[in-house]
């Protein structure tokens, strides 16, 4: 301000000095880029009940694996002599109406319910995917002849179609997982079908393919990033639904046929005797129970972690 | 809106004639059925005679053709297993019986859910919200199979509030009376669809609330609860509307076992004894019937969506 | 309007003298919690509008003019909120801390509001008419088919053809100008004393654009209503407010009447506002001036001036402390390290060559 104070002149000058422009950032970038996957994953570690669930689910897997052999007990020979024991130090699960160890049984039963989940998961998901991608990349009256087809199956009741499919495929495992995936591949194809038209549509992939970007590149960079959050909730969807099929089957005794058990046939037997023997009902209830819960909790978080529309 | 729906109604009648059609050649190409087994003991003139009388020394094509004839006026054949037993005299006598239980069902799954629903989305973040939450996570994941078992043993015997845990009304009780016995079937069969309105309801509510629609609608000075009535619920109708063929698919579906667990004499307990017995000409035609109520419950929730969106209205399309 | 005229007793009596301005905002500041932290969207903003007078706030996107908007219609929801010590005053009345009713009577009755995307803001399954019926309805004690008519009347004011029958239609059947005629409609369906102006035609075409500057401006003349208008063009504002706020990161940087902005701007940024409007009095050769680089992310305020990253003129001081609104006249005054006192005359100097050589584009 006044002349006669020095250092509050020089000190003034530098104040109003110009800055060199070129060490200016404008763009500078305050907040953390956080990407879609680590953000999805962020957001499902900060779910503290979905990762009790799945340390639950993998507890019951590590079991589904081991559990036979930790209490040592054959589950298939028939033992006269030791029927109908109820839960006690030898037989922590109690035995069966054919003295078999229900410790052992009920791990093997969860074993196949769970390979019978998973691979028939895989299954339809492949499927879904190659028929909707037919559809969606088509077009046409290829396209058109293709959605009847899906209506046709989608418009059979879900356990209706599978029964159906059993009695002309007959009983089996591979017979099993078949029916169970053909009858339900139609969501998964409707889905795939919709982002590859809607990714026709947008205006990105016209943006892309103005760029010179080809159809692989498409695919690749587009279609499957944004498919692929979809494709795994579909996934988490499809595997408790397989569960609930196939123990129903089983139950109804049209799924697997003895020797062959699963979580189903387990619900069946202990219906008949629960009366009298109801831990027979309640232990593979309460593991069908807890093992499709898992899966479902586990899934929902997956939505909120995946589903960027809900983001906040 | 009328184009959409003849459109649509062309589709359902497609549809329904696909479903019979790869039904007949599926069964057709069973190696075996309930025939062959009964049979099997007659000297060989018998079963010349027999496979005559059923048409099955005809080829598939024509055999298809005549059974197509029969099925347009409601004819599906004789049961093979039960002699005298068709189509159309099981569902006379066990239809009303299914009917019941699912109507039961759907009216209680839907009306309780919708509640739920509405209460989560209003009261959000609360106890109650979560109370909610957890109540529906739980109750789809325990299959109704599951929860009818756990019901029967709960109330088996004295214990428990003295309801039957087998058993249906008959006679004049067919359509009204006999509740103790509806009960536990309706509630287990009905919990899992509680469930889904509740979420379904919920997350519909919720999006519409953010809706810049209701932002405008504030802003010319509505209440909160006034922008729930005249904005909300009616745009939270469409996901709500969608869901219910899905139900209406799923009850048929569940009444297989539900009725099986309750020893009810319904036509899905009937349906899993032609399948276990390879009842051909009753599976081809309980399939095509159920196949015809889900069609059907698809072409009625088109006509609602119309009705609740005018966008497919006016426009026949559903984007 | 052309068609029909508005009852001139209930206009005037809106337009009725009263002390004070209209509206009243002081130390408004409205912040956004999200997972990374508070953002900061408004910080600390004072302006007002007076009677009859149409105020336009301008800034580009982010800046915190929406925002501003709704705390206005007090339609903050969370994760927003309006922070402690913010005062709102509409007729010497604190809006914050309106009962029920009052809010009730204030939004739609006294004060109107017009979004920027029409399409997304009425209500797609309802028709057009009711939605302009549920205003009346609220505020009057119209009966059902006397607001119906008077809606219908409101329709073929704001110059929506054949308004019988665009009556009964449904928003996605209208045009995008007509939907946001419809819009208009329905926010001064009560005669509201302020009506807010959102982007009301950022998604209109340019011929469109004029016809609903015009219709606003009419509004004005005739109820003698006062408008906010917000925008990001400054070419919409031109002609047609009486005042200009401009707004940059959350805070305003430059106000003033539209003469004094466009004739005799302030700010750096407002220099570079003006800068990218195409003028009719340019040479060939002129080229749109562009401002380099993006706001400032508002969760981390810079401590100096929010601009001073991208400004031309940037000095030491400006990255170090935020400065202080210099008046220029009773009602112009801006917030820049220039005009202080001490701001050596080479800098001045300088700052000469990028002042935009004023003048309102459109009264050439």
């Amino acid at each position: 301000m006044s002349s006669n104070e020095p250092i509050a002149t020089t000190d003034l000058r530098r104040r109003f000095e110009l800055v060199d422009q070129s060490t200016l950032n404008a763009e500078q970038v305050v907040r953390k880029n956080i990407g879609f996957w680590s953000d999805a994953w962020r957001r499902f570690r900060q779910n503290k009940v979905a990762m009790f669930f799945a340390a639950i689910l993998l507890i019951l897997i590590v079991l589904a694996i081991f559990g036979p052999a930790i209490s040592g007990k054959d589950y298939i020979t028939i033992n006269g002599m030791e029927k109908n024991i109820a839960p006690c130090s030898e037989y922590w699960f109690g035995t069966d109406n054919m003295g078999r160890d229900m410790f052992a049984r009920s791990w093997v039963a969860l074993r196949t319910s769970l390979i019978i989940a998973l691979v028939s998961a895989v299954i339809q998901l492949v499927i879904g995917c190659v028929y909707g991608a037919i559809m969606g990349s088509v077009g046409g009256v290829v396209d058109e002849v293709m959605m009847r087809i899906v209506e046709v199956f989608s418009c059979v009741p879900n356990l209706i179609l599978v029964t159906l499919l059993l009695v002309v495929f007959g009983n089996g495992y591979p017979q099993l997982l078949l029916a169970l995936s053909i009858s339900s591949w139609t969501g998964t194809a409707r889905l795939v079908r919709g982002q590859v038209f809607k990714l026709r549509e947008s205006e990105y992939v016209m943006a892309a393919t103005a760029l010179g970007g080809g159809r692989m590149h498409n695919i690749v960079k587009h279609l499957l990033p944004n498919t692929m959050g979809l494709l795994i909730l579909e996934m988490a969807q499809a595997i408790p639904n397989v569960i609930f099929s196939e123990t129903s089957l089983s139950f109804l005794g049209i799924g697997l046929q003895p020797p062959n058990f699963s979580l189903g046939s387990m619900l069946a037997t202990g219906q008949s005797s629960m009366t009298f023997y109801p831990y027979q009902l309640v232990i593979p209830c309460a593991l069908l129970a807890l093992i499709v819960l898992s899966f479902n909790v586990i899934g929902d978080a997956l939505r909120d972690a995946l589903d960027p529309q809900l983001r906040t | 809106m009328a184009k959409f729906l003849i459109r649509r109604f062309i589709y359902m009648i497609i549809t329904i004639f696909l479903v019979f059609t790869a039904t007949f050649f599926m069964l057709a190409a069973i190696p075996g059925n309930a025939l062959t087994g009964k049979i099997a003991k007659l000297p060989e003139s018998s079963q010349q005679r027999i496979i005559q009388k059923y048409g099955y020394d005809k080829p598939v094509g024509e055999r298809y053709v005549v059974t197509l004839g029969n099925a347009l006026h409601g004819d599906f054949g004789e049961s093979i297993v039960n002699a005298g037993d068709t189509v159309q005299s099981i569902l006379s006598e066990r239809l009303p019986v299914t009917v019941r239980l699912n109507t039961q069902q759907i009216v209680f799954g839907v009306i309780i859910g919708i509640v739920l629903g509405v209460i989560a989305a209003m009261r959000r973040g609360t106890a109650v919200d979560y109370g909610i939450l957890i109540f529906c996570m739980f109750m789809t994941s325990v299959p109704s199979l599951v929860i009818a078992l756990i019901f029967q043993l709960t109330f088996a015997g004295s214990s428990g509030l003295g309801l039957p845990i087998i058993g249906w009304p008959s006679g004049d009780e067919l359509w009204f009376g006999g509740w103790q016995y509806t009960i536990l079937p309706t509630i287990s069969g009905a919990l899992f669809y509680v469930a889904g309105y509740a979420r379904t309801t919920k997350i519909a509510m919720l999006d519409s609330i953010y809706q810049e629609c209701t932002t405008t609608a504030r802003a010319i000075g509505m209440s909160e609860s006034e922008v729930v009535i005249h904005h909300v619920v009616r745009n939270s109708f469409i996901p709500i509307i969608t869901y219910l063929p899905q139900t209406i698919a799923g009850v048929l579906s569940g009444s297989l076992f539900i009725e099986r667990v309750f020893s009810i004499p319904g036509v899905g307990n009937y349906y899993v004894e032609c399948i276990s017995s390879r009842d051909i000409p009753m599976v081809l035609g309980f399939t095509v019937f159920y196949s015809c109520i889900t069609v059907v419950a698809i072409f009625a929730s088109d006509v609602l969506y119309g009705v609740v969106d005018p966008r497919i209205k006016i426009t026949g399309d559903k984007r | 309007m052309s068609e029909q005229t508005k009852p001139n007793t209930e206009a005037s009596a809106n337009a009725a003298p009263a002390d004070g301005p209209l509206l009243n905002v002081e130390h408004l500041r409205v912040s956004y919690h999200t997972y990374a932290g508070e953002v900061q969207s408004v910080r600390d903003i004072s302006f007002h509008v007076d009677r009859g007078e149409i105020l336009a706030i301008i800034g580009e996107s982010g800046c915190g003019k929406s925002v501003t908007a709704r705390s206005i219609m007090s339609l903050i929801r969370k994760p927003g909120e309006i922070k402690e010590g913010s005062k709102i005053t509409f007729d010497g009345r604190d809006v914050l801390s309106f009962s029920k009713k009052e809010m009730r009577q204030y939004r739609g009755g006294e004060c109107g509001m017009i979004f920027q995307d029409a399409l997304v803001a009425l209500d797609p399954t309802m028709r057009v008419g009711k939605q302009i019926m549920e205003n009346l309805r609220i505020h009057t004690n119209m009966s059902k088919s006397e607001a119906a008519k008077e809606a219908t009347r409101l329709l073929g004011a704001v110059g929506i053809p054949n308004p019988e029958q665009r009556f009964k239609e449904y928003p996605f059947e209208f045009s995008g100008g007509m939907r946001q005629r419809a819009m208009i409609a329905m926010a001064v369906a009560c005669q509201p004393k302020l009506v807010i102006a959102d982007e009301p035609t950022t998604a209109l075409d340019v011929t469109i654009q004029a016809q609903i500057m015009e219709l606003l401006k009419r509004l004005r003349n005739e109820d003698g209503t006062s408008i906010i208008l917000i925008t990001h063009d400054f070419g919409v504002v031109a002609g047609f407010a009486d005042r200009i706020v401009v707004m940059y990161a959350g805070q305003i940087v430059e106000s003033g009447t539209r003469e004094e902005i466009f004739y005799n701007p302030q700010h750096p940024y407002t220099w570079a506002l003006l800068g990218a409007v195409p003028r009719l009095d340019w040479q060939n050769k002129q080229v749109l001036r562009t401002i380099r680089g993006t706001p400032p992310d508002l969760i981390a305020p810079p401590k100096g001036c929010p601009f001073a990253n991208r400004c031309e003129l940037c000095m030491n001081v400006c990255l170090e402390e935020d400065p202080a609104y210099t008046p220029f006249s009773t009602s112009h005054k801006a917030k820049c390290w220039l005009h202080d006192p001490d701001c050596p005359q080479e800098v001045l100097e300088e700052a000469n060559q990028f002042k935009v050589k004023g003048g309102d584009p459109l009264e050439q």
